[in-house]
């Protein structure tokens, strides 16, 4: 079968849950460096003179969106169509199917990274 | 596209189908009810246990409060009964009633909708049965010794810890429903399987019925978020039974943790009970419009986002404890963006009834009446998910108004949906149309009734849990309207009991297909065969009975295939195998038989908690070998049906491979999901550990030195290498070498009990406690779970050497030590990072 030969990350698992899987460890390493960043006894620190936890979160959002971004990439040139309604309800091909449902999570997935990550650059950390 | 022609493929072929139905019975008699395993069987009990637990918590409790509450300064009931009548109401509903009735549902339908012959672990179905039977019953023996829980269906701490709550009655919450919740977590695992790999032939994923969908994506999260809320109450029990100080922050501990460990679990169980609902509406909507859902792709994909979407927003059940407002805006963000994949599912469906030709029969009303209660109550959790609203809405009666749109509007009103669609099918009669309307109408208008107002009244600032208000607060007219609203929901519930009665009575044939519908479980007879299925079909649509001609139309080999499994074998259960994503049948394999094992370790389960609460150190361990025992019975090879020359034959003629001894694919996954279980669990001991961390910045507290390291990981390298041992004896069975795996899994126990007991003697050895101070209780707790963890994994090398010396394994046969092999890789990266965290993390942070 032709997909064993390509590379893991463009194979269509991997294209349809990587939307979902890098928000989710983004998610996670955000909210574990705020807690630890606001713990007791922690001290402020700043990174170019942005308070560290609120730089850190747009950071990996960023870094989230790209990720995210660069996978709704792979998933979108390997689409066998230009309209996606009509990849996606061709039940015949379901590796299409998967890889259109990629695109998709994929951008839901970037709304949801800018909306738990954006909120950092306005609000106070601690 | 022919979708008017609804006649019914022939499925049976007289003399296979007695041989056959015969082979998948259960055993007669009420010992043979408790080795019960067909899917049938363990689907209906589930289904009716869960509807009787409504009743008992679901409906007496909430009449009383309401009627409490219906007039101010009431005196009806004392604010402690009232304290335990909503603690019931909300634990009941949500630990006994809706997710076992949709398991029951998921055990019952899969195989029908799936097109397989039994779900792939069915003992493993019956050990979900009794574990939440036995659960449930442990947790209402409460009432029976007046140790009634009253700390609400989330048990915070520190009211529920040993100061304020002393006897026992939060232990029956914890330890009652922890046994459920074992029982929850092994549907799961046997629902994700039976979906993944054991469909019909041509079943791709694209191809597979929105309901399977909602199911895997549910039965994945039920594993992610129990896990948690197992090892929390692990944690509370700890504290109140053994002294221990997780929650306790005047000994370096945190109420807050609970709410984090509870609502890990708390937020996805909504969820957890709002897809399989999503899943009926999806099969319900194109068999009464008369139409393919549009964007059914789509809504695969809500379901997915929304799996992982919902694991991101449980503090926003904790917007009021103090967290900072950066944390608080992540999950303020993740509760909003949940709408956008909510929101597709609904304009799906929306435009599938706009595009359809509706016939308002009593499950679309139902679907129609979930859509607009689930909207309701969806807007206002977009409200709620909003920090400074939420602020003010927060533990008002807003907030049980919010819950209960989506809750009876977004999970209850789907449950009567299947259950009118569904229940000819599975007893082969109809329900009356006539009440069933009446049940509808009566349902709808009573829960408006009662929950609206509460909208008015939460805004207006009346908290919730209170057993009564004060008069002239303008809340009076609002809660005697909720009040009267009860009754029409109870004259509802009880259109639908008398419906039971009357058409059971009555019993109107139903025939193969009462609705027209398209998927596969409209092509059985009603009700269906014992076995399902006598030939499997081939599924060449999403819409097998509206598109195919035929059920029995493929390619060649899948076509030669199912008229085979048509014939033979009649001796044993056999059942298809099929890839995870194409559909290809990949195997047949030997379903296991009924057997007495599963309600044995069911039993020995509840011992354990049993013995728990009553402070039996001795029964739980009594327990614990009752359900080593009954699990190692349960698994007990049994007698080949076949010889390998058989088994081969068949394969030559047919392609694919027969495995008497056990299906490799069905058996990899089943430990896959086991080691992920304990992955979780274990994952959760260490945010347990590291949020401790946070907490108390000396670590450890003066007084405790930092640990070892020799000391700590020498035992650990002892493990490794025996994990390592038993992985070279799977290569050595793989080639066939039965004597090297004999060897090697001798070096594996051996080394492996030297790394337990030298991990034993150092945590024995401590020169610090469990009780004096969280450091010393979550050392402790991650010490001897990663301990509990490699006793585990020697017991399976122990009876892998026994069945190895017995000669049962073979080149060809030897699915057991591949899992067992699983189980010790996973055994030795716990302890490595176990025992590395605790060695390493206070010199690190």
């Amino acid at each position: 079968m032709s997909e064993d030969r390509t590379p893991l990350y463009t194979r269509w698992p991997v294209v349809f849950l990587a939307g979902p899987v890098v928000w989710y460890l983004f998610f996670w390493i955000a909210y574990l460096i705020a807690e630890a960043g606001c713990a007791p006894g922690v001290e402020p620190f700043e990174i170019f003179g942005w308070s560290g936890v609120s730089f850190l979160t747009v950071a990996l959002t960023a870094a989230a969106v790209g990720l995210i971004a660069w996978f709704f990439v792979v998933a979108y040139r390997q689409t066998k169509s230009t309209s996606l309604m009509d990849v996606s309800e061709d039940p015949d091909d379901f590796r299409s199917t998967f890889l259109a449902l990629g695109t998709g999570l994929a951008v839901l997935f970037i709304a949801a990274s800018l909306f738990v990550g954006l909120p950092a650059l306005v609000l106070a950390p601690c | 596209m022919n979708e008017e022609r609804f006649d019914t493929p022939v499925v049976a072929h007289p003399g296979t189908d007695e041989e056959m139905d015969a082979l998948w019975a259960d055993p007669p008699g009420f010992i043979g009810k408790l080795k019960a395993v067909q899917n049938d069987a363990i689907g209906r009990r589930l289904i009716l246990t869960g509807f009787f637990f409504l009743l008992l918590g679901g409906s007496v409790d909430s009449l009383v409060m309401r009627l409490q509450l219906a007039v101010p300064e009431n005196d009806l009931v004392n604010p402690q009964l009232y304290n335990e009548l909503f603690t019931n109401h909300g634990s009941v509903t949500m630990f006994l009633v809706i997710l076992p009735i949709f398991e029951g549902f998921a055990i019952l339908m899969l195989p029908l909708i799936l097109g397989s012959r039994e779900m792939p672990f069915p003992r493993l179905g019956a050990f979900a049965y009794f574990t939440f039977l036995l659960g449930g019953l442990l947790y209402y023996s409460a009432t029976l010794f007046s140790f009634v829980p009253d700390a609400g269906w989330f048990a915070y701490t520190p009211l529920s810890g040993p100061e304020f709550a002393p006897d026992l009655a939060i232990d029956f919450w914890v330890l009652g429903l922890g046994v459920a919740e074992v029982g929850a977590i092994a549907a799961g695992i046997e629902i994700i399987i039976g979906v993944l790999k054991t469909r019909a032939p041509g079943m791709t994923l694209s191809r597979m019925p929105l309901f399977a969908w909602a199911l895997l994506v549910t039965a994945f999260m039920i594993l992610f978020a129990f896990t948690p809320l197992i090892v929390g109450s692990a944690l509370l029990e700890l504290d109140r039974g053994f002294g221990t100080q997780f929650f306790n922050p005047d000994a370096g501990g945190s109420s807050l943790l609970w709410q984090h460990l509870f609502w890990i679990f708390g937020h996805p169980e909504v969820y957890i009970q709002f897809l399989p609902a999503t899943g009926i509406v999806s099969m319900i909507i194109p068999t009464f419009l008369r139409k393919r859902m549009v964007g059914h792709t789509w809504i695969i994909g809500s379901m997915v986002a929304i799996g992982f979407l919902s694991f991101g927003l449980w503090a926003h059940h904790m917007f009021t404890v103090g967290l900072s407002p950066v944390v608080g805006s992540f999950f303020a963000g993740a509760s909003m963006v949940i709408a956008i994949p909510a929101g597709v599912q609904i304009f799906a469906w929306l435009a599938t009834i706009w595009a359809g030709r509706p016939v308002w029969k009593t499950p679309f009303l139902f679907v129609v009446g979930f859509l607009a209660l689930f909207v309701l109550g969806g807007i206002t959790g977009v409200m709620v998910a909003s920090v400074p609203f939420d602020l003010q809405a927060h533990d008002s009666y807003f907030v049980v108004a919010h819950l209960h749109y989506v809750l009876i509007g977004g999970v209850g009103f789907p449950i009567f949906a299947g259950v009118y669609y569904w229940l000819p099918k599975v007893v082969g009669y109809t329900l009356n149309e006539t009440l069933g309307k009446w049940n509808f109408w009566l349902l709808f208008i009573g829960v408006n009734v009662t929950f609206f107002p509460m909208h008015m009244v939460g805004l207006m600032g009346m908290p919730r849990r209170v057993y009564t208000y004060p008069e002239g607060l303008g809340w009076d007219t609002y809660n005697l309207i909720s009040t009267f609203g009860v009754f029409i929901i109870i004259a509802g519930v009880g259109t639908f009991v008398a419906n039971l009665i009357y058409s059971h009575v009555k019993k109107v044939p139903a025939g193969h297909n009462p609705w027209g519908g398209a998927t596969l479980e409209w092509a059985t007879p009603s009700p269906p065969l014992q076995h399902t299925w006598t030939v499997p079909p081939i599924v060449r649509s999403r819409y097998p009975l509206w598109d195919q001609d035929d059920l029995y139309s493929g390619g060649p080999r899948d076509e030669k295939l199912v008229r085979a499994l048509g014939q033979w074998p009649l001796k044993w259960r056999a059942a298809l195998v099929t890839g995870t994503a194409d559909g290809r049948p990949e195997e047949i394999f030997r379903v296991a038989n009924p057997s007495i094992w599963p309600f044995v370790a069911a039993l020995g389960t509840v011992m354990i908690f049993a013995a728990e609460l009553l402070k039996l150190r001795i029964g739980a361990l009594a327990g614990m070998a009752v359900v080593i025992f009954g699990a190692v019975m349960w698994n007990w090879p049994e007698k080949a049906a076949i010889t390998e020359e058989e088994e081969q034959e068949f394969e030559k003629a047919h392609g694919i491979p027969v495995r008497v001894g056990g299906s490799l694919a069905v058996a990899r996954w089943g430990m896959g999901l086991i080691v992920l279980f304990v992955s979780v669990a274990f994952t959760s001991f260490l945010l347990a550990y590291f949020y401790l961390r946070l907490e108390n910045p000396v670590w450890p507290p003066p007084g405790i030195p930092e640990p070892p390291v020799l000391a700590t990981m020498s035992g650990v390298l002892l493990f490794t290498v025996a994990a390592g041992a038993f992985d070279r004896g799977l290569r050595s069975i793989r080639r066939g070498e039965s004597g090297g795996l004999a060897k090697w899994t001798s070096v594996a126990l051996l080394f492996g009990l030297g790394g337990v007991l030298a991990q034993v003697l150092y945590m024995v050895g401590l020169d610090f406690d469990s009780q004096t101070h969280a450091y010393g209780s979550i050392f402790h707790a991650i010490g001897w779970f990663s301990v509990a963890v490699g006793v585990g994994a020697l017991i399976m090398g122990g009876l892998a050497l026994y069945w190895t010396r017995r000669g049962e394994y073979t080149e060809r046969r030897h699915v057991p030590i591949d899992n067992i092999s699983l189980f010790w890789a996973c055994a030795g990266i716990i302890w490595v990072i176990g025992f590395g965290v605790l060695t390493f993390a206070p010199y690190l942070t």
